[in-house]
């Protein structure tokens, strides 16, 4: 198999609190490879939002290595890190506060294509109305939406905005924190089309972190189960949820509420 | 006579009268729960305010909300404020919100007892310690002294589910009480619900009948304002007669579409609904 363009290596990270020391992950392996769809499950303070922020390069482990297209990015200050802030997008859980209020569309789904940190490496698209409205087409919103501020949209319309934003840099892996978890059930549907859409048009490895298991069974290939900041068990989905091995997985699946 | 009548419920909102509820009736019996399914805007949320008369200034009301026989549209605020927390209470959806940051838990679910009966004020630490515990938090004399920035989410919610049922009121409305949660702590939640509302009345407000339906035998299916579908919620689910209620369950049903397969969405059955 062809080299991962993400990976964790035996990844610790150590958070101080009141002079306490939590470490959050420990020695997690996790590694992306192109056009992958990993989810990442777990409970509240498992550890998955903290993998996606080490992902990102915006938390530094206090041991193993994080590397992007093989190269070691952990511990790099912002400036070099111009390569992953093109080839790894985000979508966050809640587009209320991941949207800026005082920002129309235009300007938010815009805004990575004139960071100067990226315009410097020259192959990004250029930032223009065109770019913006083709990218606002592809999550099915019309261009005359383009003047509008996030407080005149609906919820699943203010979520097609922010994987705009994150498709808009061409990136090569989008990672999604939870991100239909916010949605009305009736919009989550719409929203998790777009983003399986948007995935495989694209070619895009996925990181989807979620607690809701029918949503990584749906879109993901490969699960990860983290508890407690340790990985317990992963494997393909199907395979995982068909038979789970580890009893926090039977947990997960058993609270599990279909209709 | 039913513990809850709500008829012909209508509220609009401002001076242009935008209508948010739209003549809903419904009853509620003293002992039975009924959940109200809806989106956001569907004005579930807004019947629910009007139950416990927390609505703001600019609402007009009108039709008629019975509590236990009382009148609640139109009764002046201090004789509200007599009821609300005693006979009837919510359990909001954001605890980091609908605790004051400023003040102790034990105190926060105190003030509520103290508040209504000054007579039990000499036991009251007692009580609150008695019911932290009783809605399944395992340390109550700590979790008692600390802010509500030191719980879990968890925990929160369970603070203020004992604060909602401290007073032992016959109605309690629960709005969307697990959407902040995780699914291993919503399951806990709703199954420490399950127990606490029996005995009495309950409105379960939520847009998602998965969870409702662990709480409820009977759902109403609100959209734009109006009730469109009614009935027990094992029937509703195995046979929805509105095309949205139809969407809705379709579009809920993620796990028994195949990978790759395109998710149906409410508006493959139903046109009319917001996004």
């Amino acid at each position: 198999m062809n080299a991962p363009i993400l990976e964790l290596r035996g990844v610790d990270v150590t958070f101080r609190r009141r002079g306490e020391v939590f470490r959050a992950l420990h020695e997690v392996d996790l590694a992306i490879h192109r056009g992958e769809r990993i989810g990442i499950v777990g409970g509240s303070g498992s550890g998955k939002t903290t993998i996606a922020r080490t992902l990102l390069g915006l938390v530094r482990p206090s041991a193993g290595e994080v590397l992007f297209r093989g190269r070691r990015i952990d511990g790099l200050p912002e400036r070099q890190l111009a390569d992953l802030r093109q080839g790894v997008s985000m979508v966050f859980q809640d587009p209320n506060s991941s949207l800026n209020p005082r920002m129309n569309l235009r300007g938010i789904v815009g805004e990575p294509l004139r960071s100067p940190l990226l315009r410097a490496r020259g192959n990004l698209p250029p930032d223009t109305d065109v770019t913006v409205e083709a990218v606002l087409a592809s999550v099915g919103l019309d261009a005359e939406v383009l003047r509008r501020f996030p407080h005149q949209l609906s919820g699943g319309q203010r979520q097609r905005v922010a994987i705009a934003r994150a498709l808009v840099s061409e990136p090569d892996v989008l990672i999604a924190d939870e991100p239909v978890s916010a949605l009305d059930v009736s919009v989550r549907a719409q929203v998790l089309n777009l983003l399986s859409d948007a995935v495989s048009e694209r070619g895009l490895a996925l990181v989807l972190i979620s607690h809701d298991l029918a949503v990584v069974g749906h879109l993901c290939d490969q699960v990860v189960v983290v508890e407690r900041g340790r990985v317990v068990e992963s494997g393909p989905t199907r395979q995982v949820f068909d038979d789970p091995q580890h009893p926090y997985t039977h947990d997960l699946l058993a609270a599990s509420l279909p209709i | 006579m039913s513990h809850l009548e709500v008829t012909d419920l209508t509220i609009s909102f401002g001076r242009r009268r935008k209508v948010a509820v739209d003549h809903v009736s419904f009853t509620l019996d003293k002992d039975e729960r009924l959940g109200i399914i809806g989106q956001s805007g569907s004005g579930k949320s807004v019947t629910s305010l009007a139950v416990i008369g927390l609505l703001p200034d600019n609402a007009h009301v009108s039709g008629s909300v019975r509590l236990d026989g009382r009148e609640l549209v139109g009764m002046p605020e201090r004789k509200l404020q007599d009821l609300r927390g005693d006979e009837v209470s919510m359990i909001f959806q954001e605890p980091m919100t609908a605790l004051d940051p400023t003040m102790k838990v034990g105190r926060q679910v105190g003030e509520v007892v103290a508040l209504h009966h000054s007579e039990r004020r000499g036991g009251i630490r007692a009580e609150v310690i008695d019911w932290l515990g009783r809605v399944g938090i395992l340390d109550p004399e700590r979790i008692a002294e600390s802010y509500p920035h030191e719980l879990s989410g968890g925990q929160r919610q369970r603070a203020l589910i004992a604060m909602a049922l401290a007073n032992r009121p016959g109605l309690v409305i629960c709005d969307e009480p697990t959407t902040a949660l995780d699914v291993l702590v919503q399951r806990q939640i709703l199954d420490l619900l399950d127990v606490e509302l029996r005995g009495r009345a309950a409105l379960f407000v939520s847009h998602d009948l998965g969870v409702v339906r662990q709480v409820c035998q009977r759902v109403a299916v609100m959209l734009d304002g109006r009730i469109v579908e009614t009935g027990p919620i094992e029937q509703v689910v195995a046979q929805p007669q509105h095309p949205y209620t139809k969407g809705l369950i379709a579009s809920a049903r993620i796990g028994d579409v195949p990978p790759g397969q395109r998710l149906p969405t409410v508006a493959d059955f139903y046109e009319g609904a917001a996004e």
